[in-house]
């Protein structure tokens, strides 16, 4: 079952829908249509329209949030590095970068040739500036806690900068510096001001940004208009001008790709992709998502820290059907934490770990001592094998795939209801323990290091692990992985912990999406092969795009 | 008059903060909380910020101590303070708004009264006449279909599939400045929406209100005495007939206003519907605020202003 909201937007309790979304690596792809994808010769020149359920609220990326200013954002400011579509981490602001051999110390090296738009060279200052501000509780950044693993931040020149962390971690690059909201700020504009005033600064009329856009109008909830930045280090973007529009229904964002008014959306739902999928106007793009849906079990919960339900529910759930009634076929059954986005440490053993088998189920059920009771129910020691699940209200795609489970479950004995929470108060129950079981997906990092969801420093209020499992045997894999910055010493591990989770069944994982986009034909070099699985891994390489002439 | 005029304003000062005392209760009270704003995404907040910024934002605070820190901002400082999800202040952001939401709601009520009175009055002069009973099978449909639907009906017919009006916001794309064309061009299609469910109030207020008049012995006299029907209905019926429907200015705001926000979430117009719909989801408590202020306080102002046009209008109400 899916929730995951991609955007708040709603007309009354009529139209939401809610949709998945991630990044991941590129793994499969269409090929684009009438051989558009890189007709003709590049050129300089024309705007490139986005439509947008969530855009941007502010220009400081520090005051970013992942879905909305955090897809806009990347295209104003650069990071230290930067990650690919195949979810490489690459040389962005710092040209190269050591790491010592403990993995504590990450020495990052700037290139010379960055500039703000205004001229001014981007520098150590800029990070140390960004870094103290972030750090300041009065400015009130919303990712500050990602620099919790750094000790110290030195620059011992002009072009160099230190970091220095507590423990060692091999996503730091991945999943901290290249955040667009980590990025470097202008030292020489914003470090004269006030820390707790820059929540309330206004940079819309004076936009200094060293990305290969420059932020020339902005309209709150209306748009966002972008100049190319000539003197990018990267190379000056052929595309003159990105507009970034903003609908405030996804039913508005399709019309508006269909009449041509946007050349590309943020994302596209199952449904919206179903109408555009054939349509040879567009170049389809078509990968993994770096996501999955879940249940999430309250393991403190009797019957949902009992492994054997969890097990028995695993074969009980028919996800290909699942996929294929409620999915357009699509998605993918996935039993395990990392997405197939993240290739190179995904187990393939995950996707076959729980085959359909309510026999097997049933077997399971009855051997932990759940016995059938006229009911059609399960009962053991005179209690029923009832469990509630937890969904978003207004969520239709939810109901949906509820109703779904319920009869799959109902079938092997064990009684499914739902209970509906508008979004703010199902996410409180969550990180107060108050559900038993809830339906969900999940947008994962870059690097695959699920700490977040399974670790127990994750448990809330610190982390993402709502279901509280607590093994110190998948803790200790979880470190040792982050300890290391060998990859194939950290994919073996990351094989170790879901083997370790497929056995536990902390989380019911359910089906992994797909993410499916479409460009509208008349932009040229759109490579479907080196899109990514998300709108800012995609837009990657807009800089080399162009419009038709 | 000045008198009541004096009354009545000093009277909506206790009205507004009621409305306001009411309101924060109701949304500080609401179970989830601001910090879900903060913790439901991929990368949540850490407990320790969150407990830092809630208190920066006053968030630990009992409802009624934040509602006072609020009103005495408002009533000191008159401001409303600053958005949570944003940090622009919260007046800014409405007069931002504003203007578009009174521009849609301005051009409907014209839109409304030019369509619905004309009518009223044929179908008044000529009661149950086909004309009279198509006007009011199509008040009655207008009346009966929720605003955001109709909305989503004009879209799918007028501009997915004929392709004669915009889908969506108040400009062509990309342009620049303002284009009186291009504006109206735009409006269509939102007007329309919010033209149409009010019609039926306003026609069948008028209607009744003209064959009460019609009835009238100076109707009848000034019939006899050989004034043509037009002078008759125009000039004597219409105006008395007028009167009541003055009433109904104060009465039709609040579902005026209500009927606009969703027009402008189906239409992508970026007025105070999207405005306060944001709010409202992300918990953002002064923005939520300062629309129920705005919202309440152009009610509360039009209800007044309804009831002393309605007694200059009418030499017999008197209010002193």
């Amino acid at each position: 079952m899916r929730h995951l909201p991609q955007t708040a937007a709603l007309i009354a309790a009529a139209v939401l829908l809610a949709a998945c979304s991630g990044g991941g690596s590129t793994s499969t792809s269409t090929a684009p249509e009438n051989g558009t994808a890189a007709a003709g010769t590049p050129h300089y020149g024309g705007t490139f329209k986005i439509g947008s359920t969530s855009a941007a609220d502010t220009l400081l990326p520090i005051y970013a949030d992942v879905e909305g200013a955090g897809n806009d954002l990347p295209l104003a400011y650069d990071t230290l590095v930067n990650v690919d579509p195949q979810m490489r981490v690459i040389p962005w602001l710092a040209e190269k970068w050591d790491v010592s051999k403990d993995g504590l110390t990450y020495t990052m090296h700037l290139r010379h040739n960055a500039t703000w738009s205004d001229g001014q060279p981007v520098t150590s200052a800029d990070v140390m500036y960004e870094y103290a501000l972030e750090m300041d509780p009065k400015s009130q950044a919303v990712y500050k806690s990602d620099y919790d693993v750094i000790a110290n931040l030195k620059a011992p020149d002009k072009w160099t900068v230190v970091y220095t962390l507590k423990t060692a971690n091999a996503a730091f690059l991945a999943n901290v510096l290249s955040s667009v909201q980590h990025a470097p700020l202008p030292a020489h504009i914003y470090a004269k001001l006030p820390h707790d005033s820059m929540r309330h600064l206004d940079i819309s009329k004076s936009f200094v940004g060293d990305g290969p856009y420059i932020v020339t109008e902005f309209k709150q909830d209306d748009h966002m208009t972008l100049t190319s930045n000539k003197t990018w280090w990267n190379g000056r973007p052929y595309i003159d001008e990105v507009y970034i529009k903003e609908y405030q229904t996804e039913q508005a964002q399709l019309i508006a790709l269909q009449d041509g008014e946007v050349d590309m959306p943020y994302i596209l739902t199952g449904a919206q992709w179903q109408g555009v999928k054939n349509d040879n106007r567009f170049t389809h793009i078509h990968t993994y998502a770096n996501a999955f849906d879940w249940e999430i079990p309250n393991l403190n919960d009797p019957i949902m820290g009992d492994v054997n339900v969890r097990r028995a529910m695993m074969y009980a759930w028919d996800r290909k059907t699942e996929a294929a009634k409620l999915f357009q076929g699509e998605d993918i059954p996935v039993f395990g934490p990392i997405s197939l986005a993240q290739s190179w440490a995904f187990d393939p053993a995950a996707k076959t770990a729980f085959p359909y088998d309510p026999a097997k189920a049933g077997q399971i059920l009855d051997a932990d001592g759940w016995r059938l009771g006229p009911d059609g129910v399960r009962y053991k020691n005179a209690q029923p094998l009832a469990i509630t699940v937890g969904l978003i209200s207004g969520n239709e795609a939810g109901a949906k795939d509820f109703e779904f489970a319920q009869a799959e479950m109902k079938a092997v004995g064990i009684k499914l209801t739902s209970k509906q929470s508008e979004i703010n108060v199902f996410y409180q129950n969550e990180r107060d323990g108050k559900f038993q079981l809830d339906s969900g997906g999940e947008s994962l990092s870059t690097d695959p290091d699920p700490t977040l969801i399974l670790g127990s420093s994750g448990i809330p209020p610190n982390g993402l692990n709502y279901a509280r499992y607590n093994s110190p045997q998948m803790d200790a894999l979880l470190k040792a992985a982050l300890e290391t910055t060998d990859q194939e010493k950290r994919r073996a591990l990351y094989t170790k912990v879901q083997e370790l989770a497929i056995q536990d069944v902390p989380y019911l994982w359910t089906l992994a999406p797909y993410y499916r986009n479409v460009v509208n034909a008349r932009v040229k070099g759109v490579d479907p092969a080196q899109a990514g699985p998300f709108f800012s891994y995609t837009i990657f390489n807009l800089p080399k795009w162009w419009i038709a002439q | 008059m000045s008198t009541y005029i004096g009354r009545r304003l000093i009277g909506l000062i206790p009205l507004l903060l009621g409305i306001s005392v009411i309101s924060y209760a109701i949304m500080a009270l609401a179970p989830g909380g601001v910090g879900s704003i903060f913790t439901h995404s991929a990368r949540p907040m850490s407990a320790a910020d969150l407990a830092v910024i809630q208190h920066q934002l006053g968030l630990d605070r009992p409802w009624y101590v934040q509602y006072f820190y609020w009103l005495h901002n408002l009533v000191v400082n008159r401001d409303l303070g600053f958005s949570f999800i944003d940090g622009r202040p919260v007046m800014a952001k409405i007069l931002e708004k504003i203007p578009t939401t009174l521009q849609l709601i301005s051009i409907s009520f014209i839109c409304t009264l030019l369509i619905a009175i004309p009518t009223a009055i044929y179908a008044a002069t000529h009661k149950n006449s086909v004309v009279d009973y198509i006007a009011t099978a199509v008040a009655f449909i207008g009346y009966g279909m929720p605003t955001f639907w109709l909305g989503i009906m004009m879209l799918e017919i007028f501009a997915v599939r004929l392709h004669w009006f915009p889908a969506s916001g108040l400009s062509e794309m990309g342009s620049s400045g303002f284009n009186l064309g291009d504006r109206i061009h735009h409006l269509v299609l939102p007007v329309a929406t919010l033209t149409f469910v009010s019609l039926a109030s306003w026609m069948r207020y008028q209607r009744a209100s003209m064959l009460d008049v019609l009835g009238e012995d100076y109707i009848r006299t000034a019939a006899a005495k050989g004034l043509s029907p037009r002078v008759v209905v125009y000039k004597h019926a219409l105006r008395n007939a007028l009167l009541p429907v003055i009433t109904l200015v104060g009465l039709y705001l609040p579902a005026l206003l209500t009927g606009a926000y969703f027009t402008e979430i189906v239409f992508s117009i970026p007025g105070m519907g999207y405005l306060g719909l944001n709010a409202i989801f992300e918990r953002d408590y002064p923005t939520i605020m300062g629309i129920t202020l705005f919202s309440a306080f152009l009610v509360v102002t039009g209800n007044l202003l309804a009831d002393i046009g309605y007694a200059v209008a009418d030499p017999r109400i008197r209010y002193d």
